[in-house]
Parts: C-alpha cells; structure tokens; sequence
C-alpha cells in the first residue's frame, strides 16, 4: 500500500499559506515576513529532499527490529485507528525529549527558529533527523507489528493535522475541542519563548497527552507569546538554521574536559554547560518566578 | 531522473513564487534598532531588565544597550522585521576593533554575523570601545 499524506496534502499547503498571507494582509492578524517565509518553504523542501535521501536508515532500522515484534498486525480500520493513538503518544515522548535532550533539540529547533508564527512556520522542518536517530522513538509499534506502511501513513496524517496549528488567524476553538485536541492556542503556548510557556504543549494531535503527564499550560490572553527560541537566531539562513545546533555541540566538544561534560553537552538540557553559566528554560524558568515573586511578595 | 528534476525545479519555482507573494503583500520588512525597540526586545528576553545607556549605529540597524540593574551589555540588531540581542561577554566578543567613529565586533556565535557599528561621533565608538574592555567574562 503506497498512500503519502503529506504528498497528497502539499497543494493544500500551499493554498492555505496563500490564503493565511492575504487575511494576515487585510485583515491584520498575525503576520509575515518575506525572509523568514523563504526560509520556512526553503527548510520544508530541503526537509523533503533529506528525508528521501536518508528513508533507508529508518527502513533498516525497522527491519533490524521486525524479528522481536510480539505479533502481526493486519490492515484494518481499526488497526490503523490504534496505530494513530500510539503512534502520537510515541511523538508526545519524542517531542518532550526533543525539547530536553540537546542532541534531539539539535535537529528539532530548525522549526522553532521562526520569530514568526504562521502556516508557513509548519512547513520549517529540520533536515538533519537521519543524524539524531530520533526514529527509534517508533520502536514501540514496530515490536507491537504494525506494519511499516502503517506507520508511516499514520505519521504522516499526524504531520499533516498539525499543519493548520500553526496560526494566529484562529483564536480558540469549542470547548471540547480544546479539551482533546492539539489546537492554535495550545501550539502557540509550545512555541512561545515567554517564561511562563517554556517546554509545554508537547502533543502533535491529542492534547490529552499533556494534560495526563503535567506539561500542559493555558494560553493566557494577558500574555502574548513572543515567538523563537531563547537565543534567536542572526541569520536567515537555512545552512545555517539547519545545523547551527550541530555546530554549537561539536564547539563545545571540542572543549569538553572530561566525559562528563562531554555527556552532558551531548545529552543535558539545552543550554547546560559544566560551570552553569548559561541559561536552560529550567533556570529561566526559575528567574523569571523569582522576579515574578520579587515583583509581588504577596503573590 | 528526468522527472525528479522537474520536481525539485518546479518546487524551487513555487516557493520563488510564494516569497514573491510575500514581499508584494508585506514589503521587505525592516525593522529598526532605537532604544524603545532595543528595550522592549531586551524586557522579552530577560526579566527584571531596565534599560540604561543606550546607543544605535547609523544605520539603525544595531544598537548597543546597558542593563541599568547589573551594568551587563547587549547587542540588538534588526533581522528582519523583528530585532535579535545577544549578551555581551568577553567570551561571546572574540575582538572589538575601532575604526574612527565605527566599531567592527567579531563574535563567537555561528548565526550572529559579525557587526560593524558606526557610530554618529569618534567619542561613542571611543566610549562603547572602552565599555568592551571592562566586558566581564
């Protein structure tokens, strides 16, 4: 079965991204800059190219893991329906990791570099996944015996949902919705640099994910996200965007002075360093709330 | 083969488009460095921060702004239409040379370019060239 989701879906992409730039236009809602937009597209098509180049790794490692799965699973709409679930808790652990293991972060911050948040944000994805091995976190089905095709169609409708969070044209959805679902608000709190919204919102579908492991946060509307990362980036681009991450590990490698500390600039937060001089969302997490109580005793 | 190409070309060709789509519905959006901007960049960045002396390059595209709290230097450039900072340490400036009224910083960062800062008077980039010394590490 040959069925590709995110194919299929690319001229919609497109005709959302048009439509999402005329209402940021007249209607003053978000916004978009000419640069950061090049880049986004630039870092979505480099992204495709890169993850056809590399699709034998994730295969090889599927086949390498095929014989200690515990049973088959045939096709079914069931099947497939179980396969969704599991595979996006599967992305919930591996985003977490993602955002707490730097060399995970290394490839999954090209798509946080954006000071902007819009459709075209969606479609700056990284390149450098065949380095981070980060598609071992699909193991769980594989030993389940999902089928790889089923896997990677379900990861594919999962990539193409969170496609239309990336806005700021749409304020909340119903109750409900909000309840259970990954939406624009949840996912503008994930990519928010405020102290308050630092390393939350994980879920790539359902936000019922976050809500059972404790990294849930509520958009506040008194608090406007301000979007990136904690260090922004100086360049446009998408080399650099893409690997910079790579760049700043091997830096500090190089300067390790023990295993230690080359572990933990390998595998430590983002931002850890030996002497705790730079800055984790942890620790900007904890100055912000001293501040906060600094500001107000009586809080 | 044939078909590939035709691919990549065609993709290249549309996101060509969609910047050009862009830049007609947006303009080239370039933002400018003055202190209002500089600090409410920094406010974002770093809490509890209050904006000291502060001065922009001709350009308006840096500035070069103190936290009144701890006397700390940063850097603010435009990147587009949103502004970038950086702390100023002696580790982060590898070399601060000046060149009459302009100050051409070299600093460890893979994705902040080099800047070049030109100041209106030789007696700023005199007085920012001293500050860089005194920098912390």
């Amino acid at each position: 079965m040959h069925f590709n989701p995110t194919q299929l879906a690319t001229p919609g992409f497109i005709l959302l991204v048009i439509a999402e730039m005329l209402f940021v236009r007249f209607a003053g809602l978000g916004s978009y800059e000419p640069r950061d937009t090049a880049t986004s597209l630039l870092m979505g098509f480099g992204s495709v190219v890169f993850g056809t180049a590399f699709a034998f790794i994730f295969i090889w490692f599927a086949h390498l893991v095929a014989p200690f799965r515990v049973m088959t699973v045939a096709w079914s709409i069931p099947a497939v329906a179980i396969c969704f679930v599991i595979d996006d808790l599967t992305y919930y652990f591996w985003h977490r990791c993602a955002h707490r293991i730097r060399w995970l972060w290394a490839e999954h911050v090209t798509h946080h570099s954006s000071q902007h948040y819009n459709l075209s944000t969606a479609l700056r994805q990284p390149w450098g996944g065949f380095l981070t091995f980060g598609f071992v976190f699909k193991a769980p089905l594989l030993l389940l015996g999902f089928p790889l095709g089923m896997i990677a169609l379900v990861g594919g409708i999962n990539l193409v949902y969170q496609f239309w969070i990336h806005t700021e044209a749409i304020g909340k959805m119903p109750r409900w919705f909000e309840a259970v679902m990954n939406t624009p608000s949840h996912h503008r709190v994930h990519h928010a640099t405020n102290a308050r919204y630092l390393d939350s919102n994980y879920a790539g579908v359902f936000i019922v994910w976050d809500r059972m492991f404790g990294s849930f946060v509520e958009e506040d509307v008194s608090e406007k996200p301000r979007y990136g990362i904690v260090k922004n980036l100086g360049t446009f681009n998408p080399v650099k965007v893409a690997f910079h991450e790579f760049v700043g590990i091997a830096k500090d490698l190089k300067s390790a002075r023990s295993l230690r500390e080359a572990a933990g600039y390998l595998f430590a937060p983002p931002g850890w360093s030996p002497d705790g001089s730079r800055e984790t969302s942890d620790s900007i997490k904890a100055n912000w709330s001293a501040y906060r109580s600094a500001q107000s005793p009586a809080e | 083969m044939a078909t590939q190409l035709l691919y990549l070309i065609g993709s290249l060709a549309g996101v060509a488009a969609m910047v050009g789509l862009c830049v007609l519905l947006f303009g080239r959006g370039s933002a400018c460095v003055d202190a209002a901007s500089a600090a409410a960049c920094l406010r974002g960045d770093i809490p509890g921060f209050r904006a000291g002396a502060f001065v922009a390059a001709t350009d308006n595209k840096t500035g070069l702004m103190e936290d009144a709290c701890d006397g700390a230097l940063y850097l603010v450039t435009a990147r587009g239409s949103g502004l970038v900072s950086r702390r100023l340490s002696r580790a982060f400036v590898r070399q601060a040379l000046r060149d009459g009224a302009a100050l051409n910083l070299r600093l460890a960062d893979f994705t902040f370019p080099s800047a070049r800062i030109a100041f209106a008077e030789e007696k700023s980039a005199l007085d920012w060239e001293r500050r860089f010394a005194r920098l912390a590490a």
